[in-house]
């Protein structure tokens, strides 16, 4: 009954206009870029501006304090749920004041990104709080918030200072192991080659046990290697590098092991990538650990894969996220780089551990444990990430992504 | 033809002990041992070796003072040295490769027909 008596009284048209004029909170429509596109009467009278001054302006002007971007087309930013804050607004005659909005997105043919409605209540005018006592609760609100933010921010900072004093104790106590522990590896190997000399002909069980000996030694060595290598990630030579000729040399630092295991690699051809600015050295170093992991998780043979592609950072994610602290953020460009293998993937309840400095899945003697600890340390030092999973069609995949400056002309097919 | 004279500097004597019957088993080298950093110039000035192998760091004196003692010395200064060393990581041979400052640098552990080609190397180039 109701339903037929509005649609006697009121067109559609009419029906918004009537709205628009009768709330007494203020209604705000935006267009995609955050524009005003629509102002009601009780707009008007919470910010003091007629549609003929404000109409065009963009949302920011009037309040400047917004949590996030209002525009639902800005690249990465999630709009797709609605959302309250109370926060600061300006209004004509330049005075300030609280304000609690709500903002729903705009839907127009199922689609989002239209634009978005806003509902605002002056809360210095709420009525059920005189003496503006509600305004001055928000305020508390807010600046609660702002100091829990930048808690999160120290505790986040601190957690990196803890990991570089930490990574500076490894470099030390690594150059320290490494000389003690060398010299005598010296005198081994140079022994057990002394005794090769002395052996006589056909002693095959003494030359065996020489010869294990020795590899025994080597192995000792690389472990000593890699701990300085992992403590010598700590600074970077930067300078503008195409990743092609990056993944390029590293597979061909990798190829020995890539023939042994009979591995077939896919390049697969993907978008151009701008110059990035990295340690072409130290990012190769990186590449070839990835790539030796793919291979050696496929002793029988099988297929890796290596794709680089350009992309912007549409979610929240491990090292991912809004704040100044976060290595990459929301709507940043970045450079991909993902290598997948056709291995048994990582078991479930290893792959947290996989970074971790000594960790290692390999057969004893095959990996020291440092090579993926490394990996993180010196992505990490690009202000980049390398993650690990498995893939669900199986076999695992690496990646590592780069931040990447879109405005510089590109390099690499 | 004599034999070239090798003076093997490092605080390591079971080190030197073993380089030295390698060198010398291949009737090439005759080799004096130094384990005391702060003896060398006496040493050398001794022995006139025509290449001085040389541990970087030493207890008394670390290897690159140790070189430039030797440089300052008008009949040593021509005489090459070979750098042993124990610090010296995958990246920095990737980096620099085995000449770092128009110096040979080997890394420790050593393999013996690697030292003796830079040795004959060496030699060949002071020839």
């Amino acid at each position: 009954m109701f339903e037929r008596e509005m649609a006697v009284e009121y067109a559609p048209e009419e029906l918004l206009r009537a709205v628009l004029a009768s709330c007494s909170d203020g209604i705000v429509l935006l267009d995609a870029d955050g524009r005003i596109l629509e102002w009601s009467a009780g707009a008007q009278r919470v910010y003091g501006y007629t549609p003929e001054e404000i109409l065009g302006t963009p949302i920011s002007h009037l309040h400047p304090k917004l949590e996030a971007p209002l525009e639902p087309n800005r690249p990465g930013i999630p709009f797709d749920t609605e959302r309250g804050e109370s926060t600061l607004l300006r209004r004509q005659n330049g005075e300030t004041g609280m304000a609690s909005i709500v903002i729903c997105p705009i839907r127009r043919a199922s689609s989002l990104g239209a634009g978005a409605l806003l509902l605002v209540r002056d809360l210095a005018q709420d009525k059920g709080a005189p003496d503006g006592t509600a305004a001055r609760e928000h305020a508390l609100a807010d600046a609660l918030r702002a100091l829990r933010s930048s808690h999160e921010e120290l505790k986040s900072t601190q957690i990196q200072l803890m990991h570089s004093a930490k990574l500076e104790s490894i470099g030390r106590l690594a150059a320290g192991v490494a000389h003690e522990v060398k010299n005598p590896l010296a005198i081994i190997l140079a022994g057990t080659q002394l005794l090769r000399a002395y052996l006589p002909q056909g002693d095959d069980v003494a030359a065996e046990t020489l010869q294990d000996v020795e590899d025994a030694t080597l192995r000792a060595n690389q472990i000593i290697l890699g701990l300085l290598d992992f403590a010598a990630a700590t600074e970077l030579r930067v300078e503008r590098v195409d990743i092609h000729e990056v993944i390029t040399a590293s597979l061909q630092l990798a190829q020995h092991a890539i023939q042994r295991n009979h591995v077939e690699v896919v390049r697969e051809p993907q978008a151009t990538i701008p110059a990035l600015s990295l340690d072409r050295m130290k990012i190769e170093q990186v590449l070839v650990n990835l790539i030796i992991n793919a291979v050696d998780a496929m002793p029988d043979g099988g297929t890796l894969t290596i794709r680089k592609s350009l992309t912007q950072l549409r979610m929240r994610g491990p090292d991912v996220g809004y704040r100044a602290t976060d290595p990459l953020r929301v709507g940043q460009t970045v450079a991909l780089i993902e290598i997948e293998d056709t291995g048994p993937g990582i078991p479930q309840d290893k792959l947290d551990r996989v970074f971790d400095p000594f960790f290692t899945t390999k057969p004893p003697g095959k990996g020291t444990g440092l090579g993926l600890a490394m990996c993180r340390t010196i992505v990490g030092l690009h202000g980049g990430s390398v993650r690990l999973e498995n893939r669900p069609e199986g076999g695992a995949r690496a990646t590592v992504i780069l931040r990447a400056a879109t405005t510089e002309g590109g390099v690499g097919s | 033809m004599s034999k070239k004279r090798v003076l093997l500097v490092d605080d390591e004597a079971t080190f030197t002990k073993l380089i030295q019957r390698h060198l010398e088993g291949t009737g090439k080298f005759e080799v004096r041992t130094e384990s005391k950093a702060t003896r060398v110039l006496s040493t050398a000035r001794e022995f006139q070796p025509d290449v001085v192998v040389l541990d970087v760091i030493m207890p008394d004196q670390d290897g690159g003072e140790v070189a430039a003692v030797l440089k300052a010395d008008p009949q040593l200064a021509q005489v090459p040295v070979i750098f042993l060393t124990a610090i010296v990581s995958k990246e920095h041979v990737q980096r620099q490769g085995e000449v770092i400052g128009g110096q040979t640098f080997l890394a420790k552990p050593v393999s013996i027909p690697d030292l003796v080609r830079h040795i004959e190397a060496k030699l060949d180039k002071a020839a």
